[in-house]
């Protein structure tokens, strides 16, 4: 059964990286914004000045995405769910249930909101983010794509991009990528940062290209050094071809003003393999202890994050089996169904995992190639 | 390297199309706050390149320029420039001769200014005392300080609210595009504007800080053109060029830096947030004019002047009086009864009278020169951080006086210097 399983990884992932393109990547251009430490300060002045007033959640949330600061994800959520007045609290809401992960109470305020008359750009963008999060890209790419047409520009065009990249045009989405980077004319560092790191996350995970996603996420970090996801992922990159040296220096950094689990997670490996073996349980102890920490408020957020961190250094593959089946059912992405395989495969259950891999879609097997490249065995 | 799983989930792949949206969208939600404040998205976003007050006024020994740029954020920008205009000559609206001080920051928040090729200073300005020029013509501070502007945000909201009410119920507008409000809508707007959530005032940017470029610079090395001087400030992008300067130097300091992209100025508070954005126009149309606007070249400023003058007549009305706004003329084609005064005002610079060292009437220059009663024509103008500049503009709008405290507040809640360099209280 295990053989007949990635057989069919390997045979679907060659059809889907035969379809690939070759976008060129235009990188290495130095940035010329306004330097992230001082784009942080600022950030932090306007959440203290903003106090709690209505609009405060969403800088809460750019403070949450860059810096891995999950308190500032909490306290997003907390004052968004308190409000539901208006159009604008809808939206606001609907944007922190998303980055909490839940998807569909985010589209019921994206349905409350179109009643109450919210600009119908806001309702688009915003129900594609979660139709592109859930699994539904293609259902919300000919909208994009009008979208797109109609007012060309840095949102529209990284929005399409996404959902492109979601369904698996990667060299469309690229190309559409650099042109939202071209669209942007901003000295403000943290939208490049957020491009790149998504061209990032769409090379090494969708492709082979692994050299170009290092470019990807060494750009972003070129323009926020504090971008605490584009140090993970990058370190993950390094610690995957063996350096180990570079790869714990950015955990190092990413861990320098927070416990970002992933982080830790990946750190304490390292440690262990590095002959630093106490420090290395210790921080996988830490991550466990943070990801319980964060699954008891808010388990859709964390479920999947933390079903990988089981699978790996946390090893208990039966957790890890929970929490990704609890993830699949929030969302059934491509993504999310190759966890559940892993967590099946790892727990014996062979027959779920296949049953998940024939009746699910044609990039799942991309994934679990993605997640062999990176599991030494 | 033989280990374990080292393949995480990110947190982000769910969220990848909402972060792009975000990542500049979460930025807007404050608009129009201030004097200049928050006037466009460009600025919105990066705070730093967002001018929220320009000061200008004599030293009281005579002998001194006094100028402050208030920059919204709380560090100054590694990649922009801060530029101070100081234009001169003898009469009023026709300048002959301009001075120019740049100033960029490192990270380290150290500066580098240049008074055209007169003086320079490199250093770390943000101690108090500040730090002089090699050539001893100016001493700069630039650092956190508070923000001496104040304004009831939520009653002039609550206000606007009040009158695009009345509007959209039926209030007729007349050919100057002066709404026609009666007397109990006029008290209502009045009243409101005063309050703050049905009690007194209160200042939406208390306590608001903001970094302070502040400059105290010799009358004779910027009124090179005549006494009367009018100054503005700009905010514009670092040059692309990394060796970008005007030319070889023969100096001890390095040649001033040629400018990048502009994509911000002011001079008079309200200008924009106020006229060419007017409270009424749709976001879209608004921050078009308004970016447009801080990009403009001098000789491209006249053109914002049709902008400002359909905005005017509803300020005029706000009093149930049409016709009696300051510079209003009406005898002239109902479509021309604003034209004067959006001509001034589209020519926005701070007017000072280097000749006087008293300064206490706001747009004292302007009265003097247009003959408006009750100008102070001994007084040097400008403006300084204690004068009720919003309120006495917004007054001149709605009735053509200067008595202020439209918003129901007339000062700021710390007391600013006009003598003692820095200038601006403490944060």
């Amino acid at each position: 059964m295990k053989k007949l399983i990635r057989s069919m990884h390997f045979f679907m992932g060659v059809l889907v990286l035969c379809a690939m393109a070759k976008g060129a990547a235009k990188i290495g251009v130095a940035p010329d914004t306004t330097a992230s430490a001082i784009a942080i300060v600022n950030l932090d002045q306007q959440i203290v000045q903003a106090g709690s007033e209505s609009g405060v959640e969403e800088l809460l949330l750019v403070r949450s995405r860059y810096l891995g600061d999950y308190e500032a994800l909490d306290r997003a959520s907390r004052l968004s769910e308190g409000r539901f007045a208006t159009v604008r609290d809808l939206l606001r809401r609907a944007h922190t249930r998303s980055a909490v992960h839940r998807f569909s109470d985010a589209m019921a305020d994206l349905a409350a909101a179109e009643q109450m008359g919210a600009d119908p750009k806001d309702i688009l963008l915003s129900r594609a983010s979660n139709l592109v999060a859930t699994g539904h890209a293609s259902e919300v790419i000919p909208a994009l794509e009008k979208y797109e047409g109609q007012n060309p520009g840095y949102a529209s065009r990284g929005a399409l991009a996404t959902a492109y990249a979601a369904v698996g045009r990667l060299d469309d989405a690229d190309r559409l990528y650099a042109a939202a980077l071209n669209d942007l004319d901003t000295t403000l560092p943290f939208p490049y940062a957020w491009i790149y790191f998504a061209r990032g996350l769409m090379w090494s995970e969708q492709s082979d290209k692994l050299e170009r996603a290092e470019a990807m996420y060494r750009q972003a970090l070129a323009y926020v050094p504090e971008f605490v996801p584009a140090n993970v992922n990058l370190a993950e990159l390094e610690a995957a071809r063996g350096d180990a040296a570079p790869a714990i220096e950015h955990l190092e950094h990413a861990l320098h003003s927070n416990d970002e689990p992933e982080a830790l997670a990946l750190l304490g490996v390292l440690y262990r393999h590095t002959g630093r073996k106490a420090e290395g349980e210790h921080d996988i102890l830490l991550a466990r202890q943070r990801y319980e920490l964060l699954l008891a408020g808010y388990p859709l957020a964390f479920a999947d994050h933390a079903a990988e961190y089981y699978l790996g250094p946390g090893a208990d593959p039966e957790r890890a089996w929970t929490l990704a089946r609890q993830n699949l059912t929030n969302r059934e992405t491509d993504r999310a169904v190759a966890l559940a395989i892993k967590a099946a495969e790892a727990t014996g259950r062979y027959n779920e995992a296949c049953q998940l891999l024939r009746n699910h879609g044609p990039y799942v097997s991309l994934y679990l190639r993605n997640l062999e490249r990176t599991i030494p065995r | 390297m033989g280990m374990e799983p080292l393949r995480f989930a990110s947190g982000y792949r769910g969220l990848l199309l909402a972060g792009i949206t975000l990542a500049i969208a979460a930025f807007q939600i404050h608009r129009a706050h201030g004097s200049d404040h928050l006037d466009t998205p460009t600025v919105i976003a990066d705070p730093a390149a967002d001018i929220g007050d320009m000061f200008a006024w004599t030293s009281a020994d005579g002998k001194r320029l006094n100028l402050v740029m208030d920059i919204v954020a709380h560090q100054f920008s590694n990649r922009l420039q801060y530029v101070l205009h100081i234009d001169s000559g003898e009469h009023f609206g026709q300048t002959t001769a301009s001075t120019l001080i740049v100033c960029r920051f490192d990270v380290a928040n150290n500066l580098e200014c240049w008074v055209g090729k007169t003086d320079y200073v490199h250093g770390n300005a943000s101690n108090p005392e500040g730090i002089d020029g090699e050539n001893h013509r100016f001493r700069v501070f630039a650092g956190l300080r508070d923000d001496p502007f104040f304004n009831n945000v939520k009653g002039t909201r609550a206000a606007y609210n009040v009158a695009d009410a009345a509007l959209q119920h039926g209030t007729s507008v007349d050919a100057s595009r002066c709404p026609q409000f009666d007397e109990a809508e006029s008290r209502e707007i009045l009243d409101t504007w005063r309050h703050t959530d049905g009690g007194p005032a209160t200042n939406f940017l208390a306590d608001w800080k903001s970094s302070s470029l502040v400059i105290s610079i010799d009358l004779d090395v910027v009124a090179t053109g005549g006494k009367l001087l009018a100054i503005w400030g700009a905010v514009h992008r670092l040059p692309h060029a990394p060796s970008a300067v005007s030319s070889k130097n023969q100096e001890r300091w390095p040649a001033a830096p040629t400018l990048g992209q502009p994509i911000e100025r002011t001079a008079r508070p309200l200008i924009k947030n106020a006229l060419v954005g007017g409270p009424f126009a749709a976001d879209a149309v608004s921050n078009r004019r308004k970016e447009a606007y801080n990009r403009v070249g001098r000789d491209g400023w006249a053109q914002f002047s049709p902008d400002i003058e359909r905005t005017l007549g509803l300020y005029d009305g706000f009093d149930g009086k049409c016709g009696n706004q300051w510079l209003a003329d009406t005898k002239a084609d109902p479509h021309k009864r604003y034209r004067k005064l959006a001509t001034l005002l589209a020519d926005d610079r701070i007017w000072v009278n280097s000749a006087s060292s008293s300064c206490t009437q706001f747009l004292a220059v302007e009265f003097t020169a247009l003959g408006t009663p009750g100008a102070f024509a001994g007084d040097c103008g400008g403006r300084t951080p204690n004068y009720d500049a919003s309120n006495i503009f917004r007054s001149l709008l709605i009735d053509g006086t200067t008595k202020g405290g439209v918003d129901g507040l007339t000062h700021d809640e710390r007391i600013h210097s006009t003598t003692d360099f820095p200038f601006l209280a403490a944060p």
